[in-house]
């Protein structure tokens, strides 16, 4: 036989070892049955080409060499797996769909829970991708709405830089509030200005603050601040002497041009100003006239409580709501009154008629010395006015300053609070009136060469001195000799004589040297002791009163300079009595005349022969010569030219 | 009283640190932040910078010594026409003399 020997040999039912682990357990294979495994094996062949080769290949035969039909469907044919997934996908889809509907409609079942199929790496890598994506997007936008917002804040800094500026720099001078609940209403923020005055703690109740006081703050079109001021309202003090024709007070003429320009303009536009400074500027100018007249107001006030509440002292002669008119003294007549400076500057005339008392003898402008007083004064006392009110009502609460403005004032201050406005009338009729002494002391002064007129300032509202010094020659023989010989001139050597006159309120007090006392006249002999002399005087009297005041003082010295030299001499009130040889007595006697156009003091010789008797009354002997106003070193001349007829 | 204007710098501070963690937890979000929820934290901060620098009142401001100078402007507005016036005068005689 020939031929190949096949054998096959069964399977052997030994269990085949699959693996081998590390602990020694054996794995096998699964039991599988040879069939099953190779129908798995022939499954696992994949005749899908062929298949695909097979059909293609019949319908080129029924197509007939169409190549495009042949190209689109093997398109069709790539995409045919593609659509069929999709399709697929929907269909489970669908199912899904249906079940939760199903789901919810029924009440009965409800979804437990839900697993996500495991996510493969690649698509947990696209989800973060996309996210991120996302988020970068979502930044972006966040980033250019930031910057647009930005630009937006810039620009609205920028303009309400402007105004905040200007707001701070009014902030340093005038206390600026706000207002929450007007600026939740209206457009602005709500800033308002108060301008009202906190006076003292006693006199907190009557002052209320009045509608000037706050001043709201608002924008104009371009974002600058701008400030309203209520046109009318703004009134100011004014102090006047009635009957005086006031269109010469200059002083207050300017002040109330002055207020009514600003009041205009704020609502002119024709001049605006170039910058924020210059607006600022303006701002503030008008806000310190407010400021002022507010002020204003509330010393008018006080004058009216003062007014109403202490009349001892004050004469009242007129009450109106903005008005008080008082008496001062005999005939002057002054007036306090709130002006509101709305009316273009006019100032009210008042047509009170003024009494004035014609004082007997003092027939010297009268007339004019009240016009002369009035007019550069009457702006003084309205400021002075003003000064008082304002410490007596505001500055109560700092004791110190009050306590050194008091040591400067000695007496006659004001101690208690009643009646600043009673101080203040006494201080002007106390100016009045010392104005009156002044001139009659320069009338004096004028017609007496050898006397001066010295002002010495007191501190003090009510009260005035001036001083007269006199003064006199050198002695010839002092100037000579070194050697003092007689016991007299050992005292004081004089130079000048001094008179002071003191005005306190409307009472004239003279103070002098010189006059001899009555005792030393008595005796005959003349101590040299000096003696203060203190008169009280009025208007009337004073010229007189210091002519001989003067006129004893040169008799005084004269005597002095007789001793000195060696005459005998003696004195009286008013004369100088001289003895020369022979008996004879030369007297030189003053006569005070002090309504003397030419000079006030003028001089007497007189020559008697005393050599007889000493009786008054043999007045035959008596030879007398005027020898008119004599300087005083003639009158030394002369008393050495007696002296050398003495002699000879 | 407004009780805004007592809200101390402390409680102040808390606020801010409230709305900063706000926006960071925002930023964390995995899907970006919400806009309309930053918009609003944007807003509340800036209404607390404003807030530190407001205007406060400044109640010290004391009207006495300003009005003690104007009675002392108005003064020398007095005085010195009065003293050009002297001077002028003396100039003359000095001239003259």
């Amino acid at each position: 036989m020939e031929g190949d020997i096949k054998v096959s040999l069964d399977k052997l039912p030994i269990k085949r070892l699959e693996a081998l682990d590390e602990n020694g357990f054996e794995r096998f294979a699964s039991d599988v049955d040879y069939d099953e495994k190779r129908v798995s094996l022939i499954r696992k062949i994949d005749f899908a080409w062929a298949i695909e080769r097979e059909d293609p290949g019949k319908k080129q035969k029924t197509a007939g060499g169409r190549t495009k039909e042949a190209t689109s469907s093997q398109q069709q044919w790539q995409w045919q797996s593609l659509v069929e997934n999709l399709r697929l996908a929907h269909q489970e889809l669908m199912v899904i769909i249906d079940l939760i509907n199903t789901v919810e409609e029924n009440d009965a079942v409800s979804v437990v829970g839900m697993t996500r199929p495991k996510q493969l790496l690649n698509e947990h890598l696209s989800d973060l991708a996309v996210s991120t994506v996302t988020k970068l997007q979502c930044f972006k936008s966040l980033g250019k709405y930031f910057k647009q917002s930005a630009k937006a804040l810039e620009e609205q800094t920028a303009r309400e830089a402007r105004f905040y500026g200007a707001l701070m720099r009014l902030q340093q001078n005038w206390k600026i509030k706000r207002h929450r609940l007007v600026a939740a209403v209206s457009g602005n923020e709500g800033f308002y200005i108060d301008l009202f005055n906190n006076p003292s703690h006693d006199l907190a109740p009557i002052f209320r603050p009045s509608s000037l006081c706050t001043v709201p703050i608002d924008h104009d079109p371009s974002g600058m601040l701008t400030i309203n001021l209520p046109r009318s309202a703004c009134h100011s003090l004014q102090f006047e002497f009635l009957g005086v024709d006031s269109v010469h007070s200059v002083g207050n003429l300017g002040q109330k041009k002055m207020l009514v320009l600003r009041q205009g303009g704020s609502k002119e536009s024709a001049d605006k100003p170039s910058n924020d400074d210059e607006s600022i500027q303006e701002m503030h100018l008008t806000l310190r006239q407010v400021h002022c007249a507010i002020h204003d107001e509330q010393i008018f006030d006080l004058v009216n409580r003062d007014a109403s509440n202490s009349p001892m002292g004050l004469y009242l002669t007129g009450i109106k709501e903005k008005y008080l008119s008082l008496r001062i003294g005999e005939g002057t007549s002054v007036s306090i009154s709130l002006v509101s400076s709305a009316e273009n500057g006019e100032i009210v005339c008042s047509s009170v008629e003024n009494t004035r008392d014609t004082l007997s003898g003092a027939n010297f402008q009268e007339a004019d010395s009240l016009e002369h007083l009035a007019i550069p004064v009457q702006h003084s006392f309205e400021i002075y006015l003003r000064q008082l009110f304002f410490e007596h009502a505001f500055m109560k609460a700092n004791p110190k300053i009050i306590s050194s403005l008091r040591s400067q004032t000695p007496t006659r201050t004001v101690s208690d609070s009643s009646s600043i406005l009673g101080h203040f009338c006494k201080a002007l009729a106390h100016r009045i009136f010392s104005k009156k002494v002044l001139l009659m002391l320069e009338h004096l002064v004028q017609r007496t060469p050898y006397v001066k007129l010295l002002s010495n300032p007191t501190w003090h509202s009510r009260t005035s001195t001036w001083t007269i010094s006199m003064k006199l020659p050198q002695s010839i023989l002092h100037a000579g000799s070194q050697i003092q010989t007689s016991s007299i001139a050992n005292k004081n050597v004089r130079s000048q004589f001094l008179t002071k006159i003191v005005v306190i309120d409307e009472s004239i007090t003279i103070e002098g040297e010189g006059s001899p006392s009555v005792i030393s006249l008595f005796k005959g002999k003349s101590d040299a002791v000096i003696t203060m002399d203190k008169y009280d005087c009025d208007l009337v009297t004073l010229p007189t009163i210091i002519l001989l005041q003067v006129a004893s003082q040169i008799i005084q010295w004269l005597h002095e300079e007789a001793l000195i030299v060696g005459l005998k001499a003696s004195r009286d009130f008013l004369s100088l009595a001289l003895e020369l040889k022979q008996g004879e007595i030369v007297r030189l006697v003053a006569h005070v005349d002090p309504d003397d156009k030419g000079s006030c003091i003028s001089w007497w010789l007189t020559v008697e022969n005393r050599s007889l008797a000493s009786d008054i009354d043999n007045v035959e002997s008596e030879n007398r010569k005027l020898l008119g106003y004599l300087p005083l070193d003639v009158l030394y001349s002369t008393l050495l030219d007696l002296l050398n007829l003495s002699n000879h | 009283m407004d009780p805004q204007t007592q809200t101390t710098s402390m409680q102040r501070l808390q606020i801010v640190e409230k709305l900063a963690g706000g926006v960071t937890e925002e930023m964390a979000y995995p899907t970006g932040p919400r806009k309309s929820s930053l918009i609003d934290i944007q807003m509340m901060l800036r209404e607390e910078v404003k807030r530190t620098s407001e205007y406060r009142p400044f109640e010290k401001c004391d009207y006495v010594p300003r009005l003690s100078n104007e009675i002392c402007c108005k003064k020398l507005e007095y005085i010195i026409p009065q003293l050009e016036e002297m001077l002028q005068s003396i100039n003359e005689s000095v001239h003259t003399a």
